[in-house]
């Protein structure tokens, strides 16, 4: 009765936790799906797909082992990877991700925000894909260093000189005159 | 209006790049948003079956683990408690030069049952399962009869029987003869008992040859301190041949060791008997003419003749009667060898003495089915733990290539 009346609470417990780990997480993981996938439709598939299998393997999380946020990161992009992997199987054309109606924007006043929006974009499609996969995780994720590393699987100190590389890159780029 | 739209970009740090993304970041549509809020809501079930999926029972699985190794222990346990009793019979009939085997509960053979009627039944029982091989001899009861037969079997054939038990606890009786029979019984009894006991028992056997009359005509034991096996005994016993029932009853029953087998036999030496008894008496009246011949001889060529002759005969007279005497004692004494852990391994013991439930008997089992149940554990282990090695190996060179394969994935969108 005790053991029913644990697991009941220790379920309620877990319950509590992913919903607000997905209320705090759900834009920001969407948007690191986009960054690989560069397909909404896609990146919304992956999004839902990541949080139910978080959500089904929401007991085999260890916090020994990292963030709640960096081992969910790390389920959206094993989730993406095989949508990428699916994708080139089926030879899925790629869509580019809509760019958001800047032109309706584009009052005198922000155009110049305009076009600092369009040199972004241009200067993120012309990173890697790793490179853009740091600069979102990092960026869109907010995730730590250490976070990233285990979510890409590489050291702590790798992961930073590699976010460094793209973090200076992506200044160039945007910083280059067109 | 989205975050961050009216903030400029400042350099410094990172965060002028973070600016820079959050400019450029995607949000996910309304509607999305809205599906996904009210999959989470729902905890991912299928709308249209919730309801099956709580009513359905399911063992937690805390629980797994004790009720598997409940279940294991119950059948370990079943195991070594059945196989503690029974035990199947072997009885083996040679009779006549045909040999059958028949293997069946004792208890269907009638050897429980005391002395020779018991056995007389169980043999009268085989011919239903015999006849076929017997070949022209017919029924071996016609030719092998039970104790107190009014007829007795023909001394002219000789006839060989032996039966054979085989099986823990097996009991028995010699096989019969008939008054008047000659008849050279024999019988051979497979003892096992812990290394720690082989003395213990060897010294019952001394006893039983004692209480019963016997001798020890050839003896060996070898004891030995170790589990593993090595303690071993052997006897060559003689017992006269009206004590051989109970002699052989108190060896089947020896409180220390369980029987495994026990062989019988009978060979009807009748014939033999008939050839010496006529030979002697010829021999006896051939010295007899001779004798006669002697005093009415003349010459002393026929009396030298004679002589010779009635030489040959005494020769003769002696062997028969020689002959007669160790067939005459072969028939007054019975032997029966003893062979106690036949293959040097000790087998676990059927107490003969002791029913019921007892705390000791109740500790014996105890102990018997944790060490089967261990046993069983070792041998499970045995085979788990490769397969669970190999198991692992796939699992992670699994793991690794799939993981491979994403990144590879990756690359490929550049």
């Amino acid at each position: 009765m005790r053991l029913a009346v644990a697991a009941r609470q220790t379920e309620t417990e877990g319950w509590e936790r992913f919903e607000a780990l997905y209320r705090s997480s759900r834009d920001d993981v969407y948007a690191y799906v986009l960054t690989l996938l560069r397909d909404r439709a896609a990146a919304e598939d992956v999004t839902a797909l990541a949080f139910e299998r978080a959500y089904r393997r929401r007991r085999s999380f260890d916090r020994r082992r990292g963030d709640e946020r960096g081992w969910l990161f790390a389920i959206a992009r094993n989730a993406a990877l095989d949508e990428l992997r699916r994708r080139r199987r089926t030879a899925t054309l790629i869509v580019e991700p809509e760019a958001v109606s800047d032109d309706e924007l584009a009052g005198e006043d922000e155009q110049d925000l305009v076009v600092r929006r369009t040199a972004v974009r241009d200067a993120l499609a012309a990173l890697a894909p790793r490179e853009r996969e740091l600069i979102a995780l990092k960026f869109h994720a907010g995730l730590t260093n250490t976070e990233i590393a285990s979510v890409i699987g590489v050291s702590e100190s790798n992961a930073g000189t590699m976010l460094h590389r793209a973090v200076q890159k992506l200044r160039r780029a945007v910083s280059a005159p067109v | 209006m989205r975050p961050f739209d009216e903030i400029p970009f400042e350099p410094g740090d990172d965060s002028d790049v973070a600016l820079m993304v959050a400019s450029v970041r995607e949000w996910p549509s309304e509607e999305f948003t809205r599906d996904l809020d009210a999959r989470v809501a729902r905890r991912f079930a299928p709308e249209a079956t919730p309801v099956r999926r709580a009513a359905r029972a399911r063992l937690p699985r805390w629980a797994a683990g004790p009720a598997v190794a409940l279940v294991a222990g119950a059948v370990a346990a079943v195991v070594v408690l059945s196989g503690g009793g029974g035990g199947g019979g072997l009885a083996t009939v040679n009779a006549g030069g045909s040999l059958r085997t028949v293997a069946a509960p004792l208890h269907q053979l009638g050897v429980k049952q005391v002395a020779h009627g018991g056995i007389a039944q169980g043999i009268e029982r085989l011919p239903s399962r015999t006849s076929a091989a017997a070949g022209g001899h017919g029924p071996l009861q016609n030719r092998t009869p039970a104790a107190g037969a009014p007829s007795a079997p023909s001394a002219a054939g000789a006839i060989n029987a032996t039966v054979t038990y085989a099986g823990a606890g097996v009991t028995g009786g010699v096989v019969p003869v008939a008054p008047g029979a000659h008849q050279i019984q024999s019988a051979q009894i497979s003892l096992t008992t812990p290394n720690a006991d082989v003395e213990q028992v060897a010294q019952e056997v001394i006893d039983v040859v004692t209480f019963e009359h016997g001798t020890v005509q050839n003896s060996r034991v070898t004891a030995a301190n170790t589990g593993s096996g090595g303690g071993y005994a052997y006897f060559d016993l003689s017992f006269p041949t009206s004590h051989l029932q109970a002699a052989l009853t108190q060896l089947s029953r020896l409180r220390d060791a369980s029987i495994t087998s026990r062989t019988d036999g009978s060979l009807n030496v009748g014939n033999q008997y008939g050839d010496d008894v006529r030979q002697l008496r010829d021999a006896e009246a051939l010295r007899a003419s001779l004798l006669r011949q002697l005093q009415s001889a003349y010459t002393q060529a026929d009396i030298d003749s004679i002589r010779a002759q009635l030489k040959l005969a005494e020769q003769q007279i002696a062997s028969r009667q020689s002959s007669l005497e160790r067939l005459q004692h072969q028939i007054s004494h019975s032997s029966v060898s003893v062979q106690i852990n036949q293959d040097g391994l000790p087998m676990p013991v059927v107490r003969h003495h002791s029913s019921g439930f007892t705390l000791g008997r109740a500790g014996h089992d105890a102990l018997r089915v944790l060490v089967v149940s261990a046993g069983v554990a070792l041998i499970v282990l045995a085979v788990l733990v490769p397969v669970g090695l190999v198991a692992a190996l796939l699992m992670w060179l699994w793991v690794w290539l799939r993981q491979r394969r994403r990144e590879h994935a990756l690359d490929a969108t550049s």
